[in-house]
């Protein structure tokens, strides 16, 4: 991988800094090398599965960690979001205290929270606001149809 | 019946779990099921996606394989919905200095490792095991081509389920050899049937009588015939009376 880069970095243009290039490169695989100590919680066939089946060909495991890893950053980020959103409301909800400190240990990832986290990274998720068992429900007694 | 479980539901359930882990380490205790299944399908998404770029990226530098360009590349495409912080990868400059990776290695250094719950059975591949021209032997097929299709003395083809490749290899080398050592027996012999097989004998009446195996005639067409003719019976009842559904058609043949 690092000659790869090297050649590659060396062939595109002379850089006139070549030493910082190698000190460059040297960074580049100390940080592929910390990704190999890390284990995504993505586990590396389903990586593998996903990238073959949308025409990925890399024999490098480095690489499949880096997508791993990178994949997992996302879902966390997009994970974190939603959390916000959730303390956020449950600040905003007055309440008694006691209530509030029992809700706090049990945070459960809501389709609410879901959508508005993704909503900021691009992904639209549409979901249902509510159900109703018949179609009257919750309509005022007047307007009901006997 | 039970029907088998797809490829896509084990990737879909094993992307469910490590999605719920993940969501787990950052500090949920619950989640819904709908939307766990939707993050799921949002991170198999995002998966195809850095391949689908990295691919493309590759492609049109005239490589077939990606390297880590590529996938900074794919990152940066992806992460432009929202924005990261600091220049974006260009040519001129040594890769550890995009920002992209930096994130990534902030969020190596900070977050705790997880990894997966359970292990995964990782299986051969089926490109190691594959034999170099075909397992006929059939010489005028060309080597890259999968093999032929095994079809045992009945007749029937042996169903791919088993089979199926899973990308990265979730297909059995011994589901591959337990299928070779069944057929083991019939290869060779193609369709051919079995070369000792028992007598089959069949008691004739005439005018509704029992046949022997608990049905009675209604109509037939019975007609004499010498050996190796061929007799058509038609609408077969039970004793009961019941008929059966719709009308069966038995060809009997008279043997020796």
């Amino acid at each position: 991988m690092n000659a790869t880069s090297q050649q590659q970095g060396q062939g595109q243009q002379q850089h006139p800094n070549i030493e910082g290039r190698h000190d460059d490169d040297a960074a580049l695989s100390e940080f592929l090398a910390s990704l190999m100590d890390y284990t995504p919680t993505i586990p590396d066939e389903l990586v593998e599965h996903y990238l073959a089946k949308s025409g990925f060909q890399c024999p490098d495991v480095r690489l499949i960690r880096l997508v791993a890893v990178a994949t997992q950053k996302f879902i966390a980020d997009v994970a974190t979001d939603a959390l916000q959103q959730c303390k956020a409301r449950q600040s905003a909800v007055v309440k008694d205290k006691r209530e509030k400190q029992q809700k706090d240990k049990r945070l459960i990832l809501t389709m609410e929270d879901l959508s508005r986290a993704l909503h900021e990274h691009g992904v639209n998720v549409k979901h249902q606001e509510y159900f109703a068992d018949s179609p009257s429900a919750g309509l005022d007694p007047v307007s009901r149809d006997e | 019946m039970t029907c088998q479980p797809s490829e896509s539901d084990f990737s879909a359930t094993i992307t469910r779990i490590a999605v719920a882990q993940i969501s787990q380490s950052v500090g949920y205790s619950a989640a819904q099921t709908s939307a766990l299944d939707a993050l799921a399908s949002v991170a198999a998404r995002y998966l195809g996606a850095v391949a689908r770029y990295a691919a493309a990226s590759a492609n049109s530098s005239g490589r077939t394989q990606s390297n880590i360009f590529d996938i900074v590349i794919a990152l940066e495409e992806l992460g432009s919905v929202q924005g990261f912080l600091g220049a974006p990868n260009s040519s001129s400059q040594c890769l550890i200095s995009s920002s992209i990776l930096k994130e990534i290695g902030r969020f190596l250094f900070y977050s705790d490792e997880v990894p997966f719950a359970q292990p995964i059975p990782r299986q051969n591949r089926p490109a190691e095991s594959r034999k170099i021209g075909n397992e006929m032997g059939l010489k005028h097929v060309p080597g890259w081509l999968p093999d032929m299709p095994v079809v045992d003395g009945m007749g029937i083809e042996k169903e791919g389920n088993e089979e199926r490749n899973i990308g990265g290899g979730f297909v059995g080398e011994e589901r591959n050899q337990s299928r070779m050592a069944k057929m083991g027996n019939g290869r060779g012999k193609g369709f051919q049937l079995p070369e000792k097989r028992g007598k089959v004998r069949f008691r004739m009446a005439m005018g509704g009588g029992n046949w022997g195996f608990g049905m009675e005639r209604r109509n037939g067409v019975l007609s004499r015939g010498g050996i190796g003719k061929r007799i058509l019976c038609e609408s077969w009842s039970d004793g009961d009376g019941n008929e059966e559904e719709g009308n069966k058609k038995r060809v009997i043949k008279r043997s020796r």
